[in-house]
């Protein structure tokens, strides 16, 4: 697949889609090794979308974005599955949308979120880039939906693993079998990561101040292995 | 382990779910119910169950005349009391769970082996009543609705419950082809429990009751999860009530944890009486 646009695209190794993203027939860097905004862009470099994936501390991120935001005069586009998306938007004028490619989707179906018409036109087509599907939502809020509903029910089949209810094969199990679900939530777990499961959870306590978030200690250790 | 014959107890729709697995693999079944017309009832949409199912082709008419022959409707006064096993599938209530399992221990055969399809009661609780033999038969059960089609039983070791039996019952139930998933006593078990936040977190990403955002929010999981339902449309189906209350039971067993917190709109959609389909309306319309 290619495409009319100019994508630029900056990624961090963390991200789950770092070798894909590397793979696609756009601009490409590597954020581990180049800040951008040390990058010496020539003053007539012309692109119609800057996407950034990185995963990074939240401070950093909203830095990040900043720095992005004075550089380019292009509409900015996030990952921001684990973070407080709304608020990003709100405070950087040049984020004019975001996605949410962190959390593996079994259908390869992904949320997105775009304020204007040439946003959302240039995310559906890098969507398209990756074989993607993509679904607009009205609000990023906090991890979009499927980030945050997914890691609420991996966070409680951890919880489970902590009380000893069952082996992690039998609630992969019981889910498939008792209610539908594609994968069970270890299986799940695998495809995601537990660091972004996580992470996404340490943001909604940190944004809500509510204790239903606070992460397994099981997942905690998984993440930090 | 050889079973050859169970007793269900409850003709409500689990226990007759249960009772037509159970005569389709070829056991005796007897089905009982205070309510003799409700065993009537049952036992005829179970028949007709199995008529359309031979039309379709999944049975043949010889194998379904052989399944109507293994199911029969029975009492207290006459039920086969050397029956292999006796599954409860009645009203979740556990002081007339109780009632119902100390007759049976008095009952049954000392082999008999006495199960419950509770999704909400502690085995334990029900099993403390028995005698210290009868204890060591005792176990959950839990088929999931329709009990027929949907392939789990999660097979639930209570304090007291022998684990070469659970080991048993896993490899029986695996080879007439269902799926088990073997856990220990606590509240809502692995799925009631597992499955909470699928809602949970639904409402409070919605946070009132918005049509347009509980569409999108059903449409994400469907399209991105992969989820067979969205939240809202399976608490339509389910019954809000009914997610509702067991919402409750497992946040309170849980001593108000907050992760199982039931919303403030569950509550609100309960009162004003919208409980889903059921009612023709709930988060969405069915006029």
């Amino acid at each position: 697949m290619t495409t009319n646009k100019k994508f630029l695209v900056l990624a961090t190794k963390n991200h789950p889609l770092y070798e894909k993203l590397k793979t696609l027939d756009v601009e490409f860097y590597d954020l581990d090794s180049v800040a951008p905004f040390e990058q010496n862009w020539s003053r007539d470099y012309e692109c119609d979308l800057v996407l950034d994936f990185s995963i990074l501390d939240a401070d950093k991120k909203m830095t990040l974005l900043n720095n992005l935001n004075i550089q380019f005069d292009f509409p900015i586009v996030s990952d921001l599955s684990t973070y407080w998306g709304e608020l990003f938007i709100e405070k950087i004028s040049g984020l004019r949308g975001a996605v949410s490619l962190a959390f593996h989707s079994p259908n390869n179906c992904y949320e997105y979120y775009a304020i204007d018409e040439a946003t959302k036109s240039g995310i559906e087509e890098f969507y398209k880039l990756l074989n993607f599907e993509g679904v607009q939502v009205s609000n990023p809020g906090i991890g979009f939906t499927y980030p945050r509903v997914i890691s609420m029910v991996i966070n409680e089949a951890f919880f489970s693993l902590e009380d000893k209810l069952a082996r992690p094969r039998d609630i992969d199990t019981a889910m498939k079998f008792g209610v539908n679900y594609p994968l069970g939530p270890f299986e799940w777990v695998k495809k995601i990561g537990p660091k972004n499961i996580l992470r996404l959870l340490e943001t909604l306590y940190d944004v809500t101040r509510d204790q239903r978030y606070r992460p397994s200690q099981k997942l905690r250790l998984e993440a930090n292995l | 382990m050889k079973l050859e014959s169970v007793l269900v107890i409850g003709a409500g729709t689990m226990g007759r779910g249960i009772a037509q697995w159970f005569a389709q693999q070829g056991l005796k079944v007897e089905l009982l119910d205070n309510n003799p017309k409700a065993i009537d009832s049952a036992i005829e949409a179970v028949n007709q169950s199995w008529d359309k199912l031979s039309k379709k082709g999944k049975f043949s008419e010889a194998e379904v005349k052989s399944f109507k022959s293994h199911l029969s409707a029975t009492n207290w006064e006459s039920f086969n009391k050397n029956c292999s096993l006796v599954v409860e599938a009645i009203i979740e209530n556990i002081e007339i769970k109780n009632t119902v399992f100390q007759k049976l221990d008095e009952l049954c055969h000392k082999d008999c082996i006495l199960a419950s399809n509770t999704s909400s009661i502690p085995i334990s609780s029900m099993a403390k009543g028995l005698s210290a033999e009868r204890r060591e038969k005792f176990l959950g059960l839990h088929f999931f609705n329709p009990a027929p089609i949907m392939k789990l039983v999660e097979v639930i070791k209570g304090h007291w419950t022998n684990v070469d039996l659970i080991a048993e019952f896993t490899t029986w139930f695996e080879t007439a082809g269902k799926k088990v998933a073997v856990c220990n006593d606590s509240p809502g078990f692995i799925v009631n429990r597992v499955a909470r936040n699928f809602y949970g977190e639904s409402l409070r990403i919605t946070n009132h009751h918005d049509m347009e955002k509980m569409r999108e929010i059903d449409n994400v999981l469907k399209k991105c999860g992969g989820f067979k339902m969205g939240p809202f449309e399976l608490m339509d189906l389910i019954g809000i009530d009914i997610n509702y209350s067991v919402t409750e039971s497992v946040w309170h067993s849980y001593y108000n944890d907050p992760r199982f917190a039931p919303h403030l709109l569950q509550k609100k959609m309960v009162d004003s009486g919208r409980l889903g389909k059921k009612t023709k309306g709930g988060f969405y319309d069915y006029e």
